[in-house]
């Protein structure tokens, strides 16, 4: 019996666990500008302390949204973004590189993917490498 | 445009490719054209992709040459300012996630025209960078994509001004039109229905015009984003259904003018956020779930002269002060009374019903619709008003409908 409760106690703790979702990509919504999440090459996601999972189609909304005091940074948990070379990939912004591609436009145009770090960089768009410093203050600048 | 002038006249030519042409492939063609040129297609299929028009001329089909990328790429490229693509058949642009392959791409031109053609199962349609003082008219544009993911936008400008796009007819596609980054551009009497997100899309595209054009079935709306001086005229938004669904949504919108619009069986018939400084005036709002949803962000707007008939909320806000000036309204919900007989009802309205403000901070509470309580609480309310914003309120509503 006491076994059992153990168990129950580690599901109801997995349940609750801080972890990231997928994005259901021409179903959901942006919690930021409310746009269709829509190309499967974009997208970030904000992870809470307390498991809540925000959605974003952009990174530019996801910057905007923490500026914007929607969220309180020290709840945040973890922050995903989507990984331009595995449409639909969440990869942790830690192990994400930028790439400033002017001709590549994304949702909210700032023209801006991630990759997860250390992908090869034959067949993606070309562009300027940025760090995620760079891209925080150019969506700070151009902020919708 | 004068040197075309003098250019086409000494050396036009038409150049016939297919059965009897003098070219076998549409490309052997496109390279031999000169300025001027006229590339007439037979009648047949044409698998060719990766074209790419250099020089102003006339590439036409007459409505039964069809050019079939078969999943491939790109079908047709125009890199030159003056050239007229009409009545071609273009068929299955390739899906890529690394490049926005269309049926039509204008890069860098102007003074083209892209006309009666029809679109099938592109993954992008007509797509136009950077580009100015074109048309795109009467072109039907159909895309078969069951997901958003794998669609492209039927008509998407980026980068753009002084666009025409008139008399389309988009479905089935991402956005049916889809506006980045453009200006001083007019979208008319197009028909864009059934597509997988919005029916039309604005994105940081200033002074703007679109009007008399239907919006039906799009699984998103239609929305208008982050721009300025934008109007919007008698056009229709009808039958838009789900959650998160508006028939027309407009966020961060400034000083634009939206009149003599219809909305009917929408979800939400008109959503507004961070947008102020409009003018909303002499629309029809009918049959809604909401007429309208106006956020505590959406300051300085007026809205005159509009009928709300028979909506199951005229409006809901998040907020219980009013920023925003309602005068001169039609609500088919108004039970007052005209003595002085002057059209005006003599007892002002309040728009926001108790039900309403609830469903706005808990949403389950809709379940409730229609129960005797509901009922009995807004006539309670109607009598003693304890929570309904006193402040959102129409003092002269019109006894009549004006549109």
């Amino acid at each position: 019996m006491k076994r059992w409760g153990v168990l129950l106690g580690i599901v109801l703790l997995q349940a609750c666990a801080p972890a990231p979702e997928p994005i259901r990509f021409g179903e959901e919504t942006c919690v930021y500008c409310r746009m269709g999440i829509a190309d499967p090459r974009y997208g970030a996601e904000i992870v809470t302390r307390t498991g809540r999972v925000y959605k974003f189609d952009a990174l530019e909304c996801m910057i905007a949204f923490e500026a914007a005091g929607e969220v309180d940074s020290g709840q945040v948990h973890s922050r995903w973004v989507v990984d331009f070379a595995q449409p639909g990939q969440l990869v942790r912004l830690e192990d994400a590189e930028f790439v400033f591609a002017p001709e590549v436009p994304s949702p909210m145009g700032l023209n801006v993917y991630a990759v997860k770090r250390s992908t090869p960089r034959e067949g993606l768009p070309a562009g300027q490498p940025v760090s995620w410093a760079q891209v925080v203050q150019m969506a700070r600048r151009a902020s919708p | 445009m004068l040197l075309f002038g003098v250019a086409v006249p000494l050396s036009a030519r038409v150049l016939w490719v297919g059965t009897g042409g003098e070219f076998p492939t549409v490309e052997a063609a496109l390279r031999a054209a000169r300025p001027g040129d006229t590339v007439r297609l037979q009648p047949g299929v044409y698998r060719e992709w990766g074209l790419v028009v250099e020089v102003p001329i006339v590439l036409e089909g007459g409505g039964e040459a069809v050019l079939d990328a078969e999943g491939k790429g790109e079908i047709l490229l125009i890199r030159a300012s003056g050239v007229t693509i009409r009545g071609l058949v273009l068929r299955r642009s390739g899906m890529s996630f690394l490049r926005d392959n269309a049926a039509i791409r204008l890069d860098s031109v102007q003074e083209c025209r892209i006309e009666q053609n029809r679109l099938e199962e592109n993954f992008f349609g007509i797509y136009l960078a950077r580009s100015a003082r074109c048309t795109v008219q009467e072109n039907s544009i159909l895309g078969k994509a069951e997901r958003e993911a794998s669609a492209g936008n039927g008509i998407h400008l980026w980068y753009c001004r002084d666009i025409l796009v008139r008399g389309n007819t988009i479905a089935g596609h991402r956005d049916g039109i889809y506006f980045e980054f453009v200006q001083r551009s007019t979208v008319e009497e197009n028909h864009s229905e059934g597509n997988l997100r919005y029916g039309l899309h604005f994105m940081f595209s200033d002074s703007c015009l679109y009007r008399r054009n239907r919006f039906r079935e799009n699984r998103a709306g239609v929305a208008v984003m982050y721009s300025r001086f934008i109007t919007m005229e008698e056009n229709r938004f009808e039958d838009n259904w789900g959650s998160s669904v508006f028939g027309l949504l407009l966020k961060d919108i400034y000083r634009s003018r939206i009149r003599r619009n219809v909305f009917v069986h929408n979800t939400v018939g008109m959503y507004l956020e961070g947008s102020d400084h409009n003018v909303v005036d002499s629309n029809r709002f009918e049959r809604n779930g909401w007429a309208l949803r106006l956020m505590a962000s959406a300051q300085r707007n007026v809205f005159r002269a509009n009928s709300f008939v028979a909506n199951t909320f005229d409006l809901s806000t998040n907020s219980t002060r009013s920023f925003n000036e309602l005068r001169n309204n039609y609500w088919s919900r108004y039970r007052g009374y005209d003595l002085d007989g002057d059209g005006y009802g003599d007892v002002p309205f309040h728009p926001v019903g108790l039900f309403a403000l609830l469903v706005e901070r808990f949403p389950p509470v809709v379940l409730f619709l229609h129960s005797l309580l509901v009922e009995l609480l807004e006539l309670a309310e109607r009598v003693f008003p304890v929570l309904t914003p006193a402040a959102i309120v129409d003092p002269q509503p019109l006894m009549g409908q004006p549109v």
